[in-house]
């Protein structure tokens, strides 16, 4: 992993160029995507934040300083939701205080996705810094584009969630400990610190980050670095570890203390409540090739062939090209922190895989658990495609290039249809090798996630539902949450009137939202309404995702 | 190592153009919805249906994904069930209450085989089916069958009975609060939506089957209690949580106690597994009442349902 080229001029061009195109396309598409169960949770989350500005607002204006901080104004806040911490919240509740309440500009739901299509915005700047430094301009260039065209990605990075951002996160922190390993100045190591403590308040995830690459140093460290540096007594060791482990320790983690205010107060209690929450984190039921993932352990294959079958092929085709690259540098390394290196890459691309593939780590649901290294291997394989490209193809640099941009092209188009059809339902994409939607169908794969898939039937029910009617909305089936209808109704997507109700006997309408072990509510609709005849159908390519069913009898 | 290398780049660069081109051909040329059931296929289908369903018939869908053909069906024609291709011949025949018809949506009707009306269709076979008749629609086919699956008479069937349970209530000490019934299949005990004894369907072993839904509640003790057809000599009671408690961390088991004019024919413990718990208890001459009581220690996430029925075979 060598740095083979510099910012230059043309670059803040490009690069500016791909964020805010990036940004755009997230932000005006992010009323085509219905609300996900989490976000429910994280919209409320929102307005406590909000609430919370405004009570710091005026408690600063009534100089009452020390109550801002107070046990019980914290808890009052920070107590919601508190198995997530708040970085996240703390920014869409920040959003809601500018541009809903000061400015009104955006419906509250609306807010917090904006914050969504921020990092979604600030991935593409990273892909495209990773990708100039380390390969080049065209890989720069390219990789964010066939990132963003990856239907779950395009869908996750609309969602008022913590995915995206800790992908961001992730990514970043494995790039900016090469950058580390590189330079020894202090203030990159510090700052490196400083940014993952942001990335610890966003979502656990990162909290391996340390782990794997501290055991991943030391093990370069035994068999390399105490040889070449010569320091390999007691306080030789200390010394040769990367001052970013000790930035962790000493910026990471008071940072990340300052970001939760709740951890503040009976710390020691909080955290370990925190920590057992995804230490024994309930599984998500999932079909996979027709068998109920209920209880583990849990096939390793799992993430392995979910990724397999989920990317759109020439992305696909990216991740392994990566993968190889990474593996390759680390044989071709002839220093020791160069292997380190690659081996980071390798680590942030594949672990996050390989820790949900452990029979014993419960499935949570989506590809969104383990995509956090995808922009790592994306960005290295598009650049195998075009070094490999460049060498077979006999002619001067100019039209190398050119060539070479005229195949990606031709590959950004190639998916474009896929994203279209799953522009609305991202989660539910499957690639051609299973044989699209239909294939997946077939095999009994998971169809959709997390009851959000309902935008193609709010038209019908905003249209045929009478004042006040009653919708079930199949909460407790993994259909759709309550706090998210809510946020629904907020954002002017479904009427204000229409109540949501968990009660099938006392609805007018009903949503379905299909999942195998589900099923039967189908039955359950029609047994309660006198008919299986629906009102509008989600589908894609004919694969039926969610449908409005209205009482007639 | 290096020609090596450059052997692996020329192979990547190769699988990327064979993905971009396999990307076209999929998602470009209408591929990917090959398989959808055509509009002619899905308006036979309906037609079909509406016009040759009865109450209580079964039908079985091949094509279980694509479901638009549902929009041509008038009301009254349900239950439809997804889950043609793990059918087997028990199940369905369990599913009969009586005399009902099953119905069989098929995609891609062979023509040989609708001219030969008792031919060997694979799901006829598989399921031991006597066909009635073959209807063509479309590219797809109807077959109307009825089993062969030798049943015995039933004379009491839980779920297709429930609305004529004799009484349903919880009993808590000394007081009774009674369950209202709300519709011919239903039982409403609160305003809590999960608080009923009624019709669903859930998996049993993994076939989906009508069942009572029948959510015991901590401290007191859910009695339904039905009236004993003449003739009635045996019981079968399965019972099992449904699918949607799967992820729950309560593992407190339901308990269920069986009797008949106050004399106990089954007791037992369901335990927190999905596997089906199939009892079976001859039912004394003459007897004259059964009353199914279900209790449970701590009642989150209990999602317990229960099927089963009468016969007047030993």
């Amino acid at each position: 992993m060598n740095f083979r080229n510099s910012f230059e001029k043309i670059d803040i061009l490009l690069a500016a160029t791909v964020t805010v195109f990036v940004f755009l396309l997230i932000f005006l598409t992010s009323d085509a995507i219905g609300f996900v169960r989490d976000e429910g949770f994280y919209m409320k989350a929102a307005i406590n934040m909000a609430d919370w500005y405004e009570s710091i607002n005026s408690d600063l204006s009534s100089g009452e300083f020390s109550k801002i901080f107070s046990k019980k104004e914290v808890d009052k806040y920070f107590n919601y939701n508190s198995e997530h911490p708040p970085f996240m919240k703390e920014l869409f509740g920040l959003s809601q205080f500018i541009f809903t309440r000061k400015l009104g500009v955006l419906s509250a739901p609306m807010s917090a996705r904006l914050v969504a299509a921020v990092f979604a915005a600030l991935t593409a700047l990273v892909i495209y810094i990773f990708g100039l430094i380390f390969f080049s301009r065209m890989t720069a260039s390219v990789a964010p584009f066939l990132f963003f065209t990856m239907p779950h990605i395009f869908f996750h990075s609309h969602l008022a969630c913590f995915d995206m951002p800790i992908l961001f996160f992730w990514s970043s922190t494995f790039i900016l400990y090469i950058f580390c390993l590189k330079s020894n100045r202090t203030s990159l190591h510090a700052l490196t610190a400083l940014f993952f403590a942001f990335g610890m308040a966003t979502k656990h995830n990162v909290l391996f980050i340390p782990i794997v690459l501290f055991v991943s140093w030391l093990f370069f460290y035994a068999f390399s670095y105490r040889k070449e540096s010569g320091k390999n007594s007691f306080t030789g060791f200390f010394k040769a570890i990367p001052k970013i482990f000790y930035f962790m320790v000493i910026i990471s983690l008071p940072v990340y203390f300052l970001i939760w205010p709740r951890m503040w107060f009976n710390t020691f209690d909080r955290l370990m409540t925190y920590a057992e929450f995804h230490g024994k984190h309930v599984n998500y039921l999932n079909y996979y090739f027709g068998t109920p993932l209920k209880n583990g352990p849990f096939p390793f294959s799992f993430p392995w062939v979910m990724t397999f079958f989920t990317t759109p092929t020439p992305q696909l085709v990216c991740f392994f090209a990566g993968t190889f690259y990474f593996c390759r540098d680390f044989l071709k390394s002839e220093k020791a922190s160069g292997k380190e290196a690659a081996f980071a890459m390798i680590t942030g691309s594949l672990f996050p895989i390989f820790l949900i593939a452990l029979p014993s780590v419960p499935i949570f649901g989506g590809i969104k658990h383990w995509f956090t290294g995808y922009p790592l291997m994306l960005t290295a394989g598009v650049f195998v495609i075009e070094e490999s490209a460049k060498k077979l193809i006999k002619t001067n640099n100019f039209k190398k290039s050119l060539i070479v941009a005229a195949v990606f092209l031709i590959a950004a188009v190639s998916v474009v249809p896929l994203n279209i059809k799953f522009a609305k339902r991202g989660a539910a994409f499957y690639n051609e090798l299973i044989g699209g939607a239909q294939g997946a169908a077939e095999m009994r794969m998971q169809r959709n996630f997390w009851g959000y898939d309902m935008i193609d039937l709010a038209e019908t029910l905003n249209r045929e539902a009478p004042v006040k009617a009653k919708l079930y909305i199949m909460t407790g089936y993994e259909g759709l949450n309550q706090n998210s209808f809510k946020y629904m109704q907020e954002a002017g997507l479904i009427r204000n009137d229409i109540k949501a109700t968990n009660a099938l006997n006392e609805a007018d309408f009903a949503l379905f939202f299909y999942e195998k072990q589900n099923e039967h509510i189908l039955n359950n609709i029609a047994y309660e309404f006198g008919t299986v005849r629906p009102l509008a159908v989600s589908s894609t390519d004919s694969v039926f995702y969610s449908a409005l069913f209205r009482r007639e009898k | 190592m290096k020609n090596q290398s450059l052997l692996f780049e020329k192979i990547f660069l190769a699988l990327f153009i064979l993905s971009i081109v396999s990307t076209f051909i999929f998602w470009w040329t209408g591929l990917s919805k090959r398989n959808a059931l055509d509009p002619e296929t899905e308006r036979k289908f309906a037609e079909i249906l509406n016009e040759n369903f009865k109450s209580g018939d079964l039908v079985f869908t091949e094509n279980d994904w694509d479901l638009d053909f549902l929009k041509g069906l008038k009301n009254g024609v349900l239950p439809i069930f997804l889950d043609l291709k793990n059918a087997t011949e028990k199940s369905v025949a369990m599913m009969k209450n009586g005399e009902e018809r099953v119905f069989l949506l098929l995609a891609h009707g062979d023509d040989s085989i609708r001219e030969r009306e008792h031919a060997e269709n694979p799901y006829v076979k598989k399921l031991n089916l006597k066909v009635l008749k073959t209807f063509k629609a479309g590219r797809g086919e109807v077959v109307m069958a009825e089993t062969l699956f030798k049943t015995v008479r039933k004379t009491l069937v839980f779920s297709r009975d429930i609305g004529k349970a004799k009484r349903i209530a919880f009993l808590d000490g000394e007081k009774s609060e009674e369950c209202r019934q709300v519709s011919a299949t239903k039982w409403q005990c609160s305003d809590e939506s999960w608080n009923y004894v009624g019709l669903t369907t859930a998996f049993f072993n993994k076939q989906q089957k009508q069942a009572v839904w029948a959510h015991p509640v901590s401290g007191k003790t859910l009695e339904i209690v039905f009236d004993i057809p003449e003739n009635s000599r045996k019981l079968y009671f399965n019972s099992v949580f449904a699918e949607s408690v799967y992820h729950s961390k309560n593992r407190a088991p339901v308990n269920v106690e069986i009797l008949a004019d106050g004399n106990t024919l089954l007791k037992y413990a369901n335990p927190f597994t999905f596997r089906v718990t199939e009892k079976s208890s001859k039912i004394p001459e003459n007897t004259r009442e059964l009353v199914i009581r279900l209790t449970v220690s701590d009642d989150r996430q209990r999602h317990f349902v229960f099927n089963g029925y009468l016969t007047d075979e030993l």
